[in-house]
């Protein structure tokens, strides 16, 4: 590509004031159009980039007539790469099967910081894809009126051509390479009207359905490099724990088909020519290992400990009214301590990343939700330029925030480093589940009253919370000097995440859908005590909301029962202000039957939440006899604008399945500073005979469209501890719920949790 | 040397006999649609068939392989024409991230194989010891159901 031309820099909606649209030809013919990205121009340390264009583009389109598309979200399951291709083919009037989608090269310049995480894929490029699809097809209009000599008004842009009532028509590809030196404004690109649209709001296939179906879908661990070996890690066995020393290696090294053992600085490396015989030789190896500060921590104690802090350490969040007095003066009060456990991401591909470090340059192939700190990460572990390092993203076979860490990836380049060749570094389940990077434990202390008419006058939420932000904070900070100035930098670097743990900062991941519940409650409070944690914390699937959802569902449930009132009707009457949380619970509790008397033996519960800048009810239905079983969940969704309602069902379907696993079987615990599960057996996932049928309802709506793939998550758990209520009139309020449920129905009493 | 027929053909490799089929397959035949996600019988992921039985290769010795038919996902496909189990999932949207459904695909193929018109509790019971980390296992059964109808006489649950 050459030739490249910043075309305009006027704002438009959705494009941040640094992006400005790039038009340039592509070598041999054909016209590539991207937007800039341009930073505060403060480039730092391995950050520099060199001259201002780079040539990586949403779109190409070359003389072939092949239109390339680059996706710069991670694809893994939540269906990006077909949502982005309806958004792209809506503007760019082609058919959807005519495109050819990649995964775009990790690229600051070209595409900003890349992240997959927060439901936000769709949401911020929404308007990006589209006008990168009008974009070329205004450019391509322009060049088939100048090429025919005819007004611009008469060139019409139809599947994949342009057409004119007396000239006949051109492919796409005849005009690309003309194309590229037509000019546009910003301004001139005009998107399609929402009732224009053909594409957009269509429950297309899948793109990636094929090549999912037949097994030639490329995930990380299926990266195959001429020369690649294979890496397995011995870890050390306490979280934080160091190596002292490799006693003996010899019987490992002298297995068929070991090429090394290398010590990194996350434990000892196995280098094989397989998989199978990496793994079997690191069985051989004789370690020393300081097991480190976390040598005597242990789930038991972090319990106790958190009850301490909910006691005695909350700071104040945010609070209205006298909560006090309203507590103590009203007609019933209730206290209510819940506890959820940490867990693990478990994605379906363990953990992995391939590297090969070479003098001159570093290639990786990941799986990953962050190709730009996977870039950053690579440049400070080799000294290379950004410039001579490719990221290359595969298929991932889950992310759920795990592949939004690079600890993988700096693995796979300190042993390619070490052995000089390509690394592709394997985890074992035991590994992913082991040195995960986890949902934090938390407990929170609830506090309610209701007034003679059975309406919630106060409420109190205190939490413990470990710092998610901290962890997140640190890694950006690495990853965008280039965007951030650098006074912000240096305290993002480290600073930042040291005020969070401390509770200097209210860690905003902490506290989502708990300081900001939505219920009309004249007085309302809520407090954290951080917890200091040397566990590794991530996000997760839905963050802090999967925490705060279940308890604040749970205990507005159990405030209509103290008040006497239909858990439905309390939380309507209390959301009278927001249209669209009543939106979802009415759509859901429509849906399921809510007021009409359930079959004989079934039970319901319902619960909402609002996160990600959209809105989910879920309604489950359940049954008790010979144990817990959930029969249906109603979905509700309202995220503004269905840019794919089936991809949308689907991410409903898989959210509340990744809701139930956590909310009946999950959890991880500690003992002795080591993860004692490691393994589908203790760290289960419903299976297909105990999975409910999941009925997906979305709420219409002309809004922008907001978040999606981790909506369904945080609603489930506190529908199915309130449905357990209506059946059991059990309150269960720790997780998972399904060692007390068996309590329960065997007629016992679950031990609950005093301060 | 292990000798056995892989996806209707002729194979022979030269591995330790105890390295599990499912690395002789990724590593030394170079077939990777087969995944790894447990290595323990406990996700599916790795399912192959076995003389047409589904078993789980990351726990199954190559030598125990010798002189019987291995077919994986890259051979469930006949003469450039999908299974119609494929062609299901790709109508029914199954996959999310997809991981699992090479494991997936390969049990289902099993099941209608040997039961036509399987019933619900049977798709259920056969499917179960394959785990989707996406939840995905509604549209499994529906993709499953456009192959395979219920049996005529069925108890089918609501
Ligand atoms: S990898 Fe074989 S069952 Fe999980
Ligand atoms: S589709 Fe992702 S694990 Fe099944």
């Amino acid at each position: 590509m050459s030739d490249a031309r910043d075309e305009t820099s006027a704002e438009t909606p959705g494009l941040s004031r640094r992006s400005f649209l790039q038009i340039a030809a592509v070598a041999g013919g054909g016209l590539a159009v991207g937007f800039l990205v341009q930073g505060c121009r403060h480039v730092r340390g391995t950050q520099a980039l060199g001259g201002g264009f780079s040539p990586n583009a949403w779109v190409r389109i070359t003389a072939d007539d092949q239109v390339r598309f680059f996706v710069d979200n991670a694809e893994m399951g939540q269906g990006v790469a077909t949502s982005h291709v309806q958004l792209l083919c809506e503007e760019l009037e082609i058919a959807p099967q005519r495109v050819l989608v990649e995964f775009a090269p990790a690229d600051l310049h070209s595409f900003g910081v890349q992240l997959t995480g927060g439901s936000t894929s769709t949401t911020s490029r929404f308007d990006v894809v589209r006008t990168a699809g009008a974009t070329a097809r205004e450019l391509m209009r322009r060049a088939a009126a100048r090429r025919w000599g005819v007004p611009l008004a008469e060139v019409r842009a139809v599947d994949g051509a342009l057409l004119h009532d007396a000239r006949g028509s051109l492919r796409y590809g005849e005009v690309a390479e003309a194309a590229a030196s037509e000019s546009v404004h910003l301004g001139e690109v005009r998107l399609k009207e929402p009732k224009d649209w053909r594409v957009i709001g269509q429950p297309m296939r899948r793109i990636d359905g094929p090549a999912k179906a037949d097994g030639s879908a490329r995930f990380g661990l299926d990266v195959r490099v001429p020369g690649q070996l294979t890496a397995v890690v011995v870890r050390p066995p306490v979280l934080h724990g160091r190596l002292v020393r490799i006693v003996d290696a010899s019987k490992a090294r002298a297995q068929a088909g070991v090429v090394d053992v290398v010590a990194i600085p996350q434990g000892v490396a196995v280098v094989a020519d397989s998989y199978w015989r990496a793994r079997k030789a690191a069985a051989l190896l004789e370690l020393e290992w300081d097991a480190g500060k976390l040598a005597s921590f242990s789930s038991s104690r972090l319990h106790e400990t958190q009850k301490v802090l909910v006691r005695e350490q909350a700071r104040h969040v945010s609070s209205r009214g006298d909560v006090d007095a309203a507590l103590a003066t009203a007609a019933k009060r209730l206290r209510a301590v819940y506890e959820v456990p940490y867990l693990a991401h478990a994605t379906m591909e363990p953990m992995n990343a391939t590297a090969h470090v070479e003098d001159e340059r570093c290639r990786v192939w990941v799986p990953t939700q962050s190709p730009t700190i996977t870039k950053e990460v690579v440049a400070r572990l080799t000294g290379l330029p950004h410039d001579k390092i490719d990221v290359t993203t595969t298929f991932l076979g889950g992310g759920f925030g795990r592949r939004g860490a690079a600890d993988f990836v700096a693995e796979a380049v300190e042993i390619s480093k070490a052995v000089r060749a390509p690394v592709q570094v394997v985890w074992s389940r035991e590994d992913d589940i082991r040195h995960g990077q986890f949902r934090p434990a938390s407990m929170a202390l609830l506090e309610g009253a209701v007034d003679e008419r059975g309406l919630p006058v106060a409420w109190s939420h205190r939490l413990t919370g470990q710092s998610i932000a901290s962890a997140f904070a640190n890694m950006l900070g690495m990853v965008a000097p280039e965007l951030i100035p650098s006074s912000a930098m240096d305290l993002l670097g480290g600073a930042i995440g040291k005020l969070f743990v401390d509770g200097k900062i209210v860690d905003p991941l902490a506290v989502e859908g708990a300081g900001d519940h939505p219920y009309a409650i004249a007085s309302s409070r809520t407090e954290l005590a951080m917890m200091p944690s040397d566990i590794p914390v991530f996000p997760w699937r839905s963050v802090g909301h999967s925490i705060n959802g279940f308890v604040v569902e749970s205990f507005v449930d159990e405030l209509a029962h103290l008040g006497g009132r239909d858990p439905l009707e309390l939380r309507r009457a209390l959301l009278a202000e927001h249209p669209r949380h009543r939106g979802v619970l009415d759509a859901a509790a429509k849906a399921i039957g809510w007021g009409t008397p359930p079959p004989a033996g079934r039970f319901r519960g319902i619960a909402q939440h609002h996160c990600f800048g959209s809105w989910c009810a879920e309604a489950v239905e359940i049954s008790v006899d010979g144990g817990l079983r959930v029969h249906r969940v109603v979905c509700a969704i309202d995220c503004g604008r269905a840019v794919n309602p089936d991809l949308i069902a689907a991410q409903m379907e898989g959210g509340v399945l990744y809701g139930l696993s956590a909310a009946l079987l999950q959890r991880i615990t500690i003992d002795k500073g080591r993860v004692v599960q490691g393994n589908f057996h203790d760290f289960p996932l419903v299976r297909m005979p105990d999975a409910p049928q999941v009925e997906t309802v979305i709420v219409r709506s002309d809004e922008r469209p907001t978040g999606v793939g981790e909506l369904a998550v945080p609603p489930l758990a506190p529908a199915l501890a309130n449905a357990f209520f209506a059946a059991t009139g059990v309150r269960l309020r720790r997780l998972p719920l399904g060692p007390d449920v068996a309590l329960v129905l065997e007629g016992k009493t679950p031990e609950a949790v005093t301060l | 040397m292990v000798r056995f027929t892989l996806n209707g053909t002729a194979c022979a490799i030269d591995v330790e006999p105890d390295m599990p089929l499912l690395w002789a397959l990724r590593d030394a035949l170079g077939l990777t649609g087969t995944k790894f996600g447990c290595g323990m019988a406990l996700c599916g992921a790795c399912t192959v068939h076995l003389d047409g039985k589904a078993v789980r290769s990351c726990v199954l010795p190559v030598a125990a392989v010798e002189g019987r038919a291995v077919t994986t996902i890259e051979g469930l496909a006949r003469d450039g024409t999908l299974h119609p189990l494929q062609q299901a999932w790709i109508d029914e949207n199954v996959a999310q991230c997809g991981y699992c459904q090479s494991g997936q695909l390969m049990s289902a193929a099993a099941l209608i194989a040997s039961s036509p018109t399987p019933t619900d509790d049977q798709i259920a019971q056969s499917m179960a010891g394959n785990l989707c980390r996406c939840g995905t296992y509604q549209r499994i059964r529906r993709a499953i159901r456009r192959v395979a109808p219920a049996p005529p006489d069925g108890k089918e649950e609501p």
